[in-house]
């Protein structure tokens, strides 16, 4: 399945919350999507949910519109929102048992439907507890399981580790990648941008409601001109208060850190032509270097070097 | 998952799924439970305190105490009605309004007419379940004599309208999402409360003392009763649907359904008639004017609220044709439609009036003066909806009150207080307001064309406008 979410507009008043974005992804992919808060992430995922409709623009589920089909579309996709059920007159069979029948699923194939989407999150062990007594990590499966209970191809996924303990985060990365594997196209919002490093093929920022930048890790981290920017070298040298003095020298060289003894992490602005001069400044010194390594831009890194950090 | 498994229903598979869900929460929520033990334990106290009046006084345990312990029933299973299914209503819609929880609802292939009428028909249920609950004390208070059960079946039914209201108006409040709604509804009930009690003081004496017709009155009762619960219903569907969809359909599709139905109350009093002075025909009439009069009052005051143009996505499915179109466009989302539409249904209103007054002068007299005050809420909409669209800072429902507050409530106080602080007549105030009848009678029959004027006149520029914006 791909997804092409194209030239969305989202105004209240005179704010664009999403100004003219576009990006797409397939199955078998997770994305992150990644912007600051009052980015206009969740305007977009409710857009793309069909909670919401845009101003101009429209999000193409193997090209059924959410603008002109949303009933269709809603067969198609899971959403999870940043919210969880906290229901205390609901017990956790029920809550998914409802959501099944709202999908039309009747007799047998809604009982088995259950007890696959329960053991696939795990949730058969509290299945007759009530909502409100559950955990942060328990309410977030349930809430999983509850996008899940349709089968759908595509996952929405908005701020889905917010608040969960490690345990929980690692419980549902795997689950994630399951789902991925099984070949369901995802789309996360999160804060927490190394988790996502981990899990992505590839990243959505935006930023002010405009894209700032779309596409797979290796496309956004290495390949882009925001990410060569500003080279980041590993260097392997026993003297490593002299080097780091020497490579100071370099105007090209703007910080250099010492992560541990014999280890230096220099950050050269300019791009890789800047590498070899830099390199050759601590040959020319003699200094004993033992090896080196050009080091890849972190999805947190990198979102910082393109991000300002203001909102609308 | 589930795609790969065949299907195989069960009975429940044909219900609605949020009446299922809502049946479920009934019996799991602990202050329902509650309120239906504190039912049980003050029907057992009841009978109790009836034992003793009993061993007390032997002679008068017939005739009396069945009537009274009846009625100390029904007004608890009222009470516990009121709690459970009203109360509780507002509760929970607007705690899963709050929680986003309504949201994942909307995104499944459920409509937002089945979660209304889910949530409509779990509280009726109820209300039978609480009824059912009050039986075995309705037995007794039987056989303590005083009392026919067809007469305690008529009393239980007038019951159910007011539970119902309170029903349908707790899940349209609690359709906003918000806690400080609670507040308003309790007073609202409060107020609605002490009004119905006087129509049940009427009816109970009707049912108890065989007084008149009291099916008659039930029916009366039933009917404004069902078509006030579907416009809260029509409401809240609208409530909930996207917002840029097609949400003022249902409502505006429900009030020409209403203005269809209105008539049957002139069925209603025509039967409670028991002198028979009232013809079928004009009693019909009279009532499709009064009710015409106030649905058209209706439209154009939520015309107000709304957005001025039907937006693209009710743009889009709008047809060709220019009649198919026009009716489209009136029943469809957006300002000047709904002003358009109450004016036309004021223009039949009026009709109707003046054929009643060609046959039937008296009613006709009155009908034709009911038109002119309800004109007044479509000249005050029409001014709301052109002047916000005039300007971009105020909405067209605070140009609507401030309109309301100038051309209404002012010349009202101003009036009261020159009559009452200055002992002024101060009747020439009011001649601009729909409260115009009480002015001299020498200016009543000119105010009288003000009305059906400003019904062409709104129509007219509501059309023109329309057809610009429509060309836009």
């Amino acid at each position: 399945m791909e997804i092409k979410v194209q030239n969305l507009v989202r105004t209240f008043g005179s704010t664009r919350a999403v100004d003219d974005i576009s990006f797409e992804f397939a199955s078998g992919n997770i994305f992150g999507f990644i912007g600051p808060n009052g980015a206009g992430k969740t305007t977009t995922i409710k857009i793309m949910a069909t909670l919401d409709l845009p101003n101009s623009g429209d999000v193409f589920y193997d090209g059924v519109s959410v603008v002109d089909y949303p009933e269709e579309v809603r067969r198609i996709i899971g959403y999870m929102p940043d919210s969880l059920p906290d229901f205390r007159d609901i017990q956790v069979w029920e809550y998914l048992d409802f959501f099944a029948r709202t999908f039309g699923l009747k007799g047998e194939a809604r009982s088995r439907t259950l007890a696959e989407v329960e053991e696939f999150t795990k949730l058969g062990d509290i299945r007759h507890k009530y909502l409100a007594g559950l955990s942060k990590g328990m309410k977030q499966r349930v809430s999983l399981a509850r996008a899940l209970v349709h089968n759908p191809g595509v996952l929405i996924l908005d701020e889905p580790a917010a608040g969960l303990d490690p345990r929980a985060r690692h419980e549902l990365r795997e689950l994630l990648k399951i789902l991925s594997e099984q070949g369901k196209a995802i789309l996360l919002s999160s804060h927490i941008l190394s988790e996502l490093q981990d899990i992505c093929d590839g990243a959505v920022i935006i930023e002010k409601g405009k894209l700032l930048s779309a596409g797979s890790l290796d496309k956004l981290c290495v390949n882009s001109p925001d990410a060569k920017a500003t080279v980041t070298i590993l260097i392997q040298c026993v003297k490593t208060s002299e080097a780091r003095l020497k490579l100071l020298e370099h105007p090209a060289v703007t910080q250099v850190l010492i992560p541990k003894e014999g280890e230096l992490q220099a950050l050269i602005s300019g791009g890789d032509e800047f590498v070899p001069p830099v390199m050759a400044t601590l040959f020319a010194a003699g200094l004993p270097v033992m090896g080196f390594v050009r080091q890849a831009v972190g999805l947190e890194e990198f979102f910082l070097r393109i991000t300002t950090g203001e909102v609308q | 998952m589930a795609s790969s498994i065949k299907n195989q229903s069960n009975w429940s598979d044909w219900l609605n799924p949020v009446l299922v869900k809502e049946l479920r929460q009934y019996f799991h929520n602990r202050g329902i439970l509650i309120t239906m033990g504190g039912l049980l334990i003050a029907q057992l106290l009841l009978l109790i305190i009836m034992q003793y009046r009993a061993s007390e006084n032997a002679s008068d345990i017939y005739f009396r105490n069945g009537q009274m312990m009846f009625m100390f029933v029904a007004i608890g299973m009222g009470l516990a009605a009121f709690l459970i299914c009203a109360v509780s209503s507002l509760f929970r819609f607007t705690e899963e309004r709050r929680d986003r929880e309504l949201d994942f609802s909307l995104i499944s292939t459920i409509t937002p007419n089945r979660i209304i009428m889910g949530k409509l028909l779990g509280a009726f249920i109820m209300f039978w379940f609480i009824a059912a609950l009050t039986l075995p004390f309705m037995a007794i208070a039987y056989f303590l004599r005083g009392i026919l059960v067809y007469d305690m079946l008529l009393f239980v039914l007038s019951i159910v309208p007011p539970i119902m209201i309170a029903v349908q108006l707790g899940i349209l409040m609690g359709s906003a999402g918000k806690r400080y709604l609670y507040g308003p509804y309790y007073i609202t009930m409060f107020l609605f409360g002490i009004y119905y009690l006087i129509i049940i003081i009427l009816l109970s004496n009707m049912i108890f003392r065989t007084a008149g017709r009291p099916l008659a009155a039930l029916f009366i009762v039933y009917t404004i009763s069902v078509l006030f619960i579907g416009l809260l219903y029509a409401l809240s569907v609208a409530a909930i649907s996207a917002r840029q969809a097609n949400r003022m359909r249902p409502v505006r599709l429900f009030l020409l359904f209403a203005l269809v139905m209105i008539p049957l109350l002139g069925v209603g009093f025509a039967w409670l008639d028991a002198q028979g002075r009232l013809q079928l025909a004009s009693s019909m009439l009279f009532a499709a004017v009064l009710g015409g009069g106030i649905i058209s009052a209706i439209c154009a005051t939520l015309a107000a609220y709304e957005r001025h143009d039907p937006g693209l996505r009710v743009m889009l499915k709008c047809p060709e044709e220019s009649i198919r179109r026009a009716i489209y466009l009136l029943t469809s989302s957006g300002a000047w439609g709904g002003v358009a539409l109450s004016a036309i249904i004021m223009l039949l209103t009026a009709g109707l009036a003046w054929l009643l007054w060609s046959y039937e002068p008296t009613m006709g007299a009155v009908a034709l003066e009911w038109c002119c005050p309800m004109c007044f809420f479509l000249f005050y909409a029409y001014l709301a909806v052109a002047v916000s669209e005039k300007q971009k800072v105020l909405s067209g429902w605070l140009i609507w009150m401030f309109v309301v507050i100038v051309f209404l409530i002012a010349p009202l106080l101003l009036g009261g207080i020159i009559a009452i602080g200055l002992k002024f007549d101060s009747q020439i105030t009011l001649i601009a307001t729909p409260f115009y009848g009480f002015t001299d009678y020498r200016y009543r029959g000119v105010v009288a064309y003000i009305g059906p004027f400003l019904a062409v006149l709104t129509l007219f520029i509501a059309v023109a406008l329309r057809k610009k914006g429509v060309k836009s």
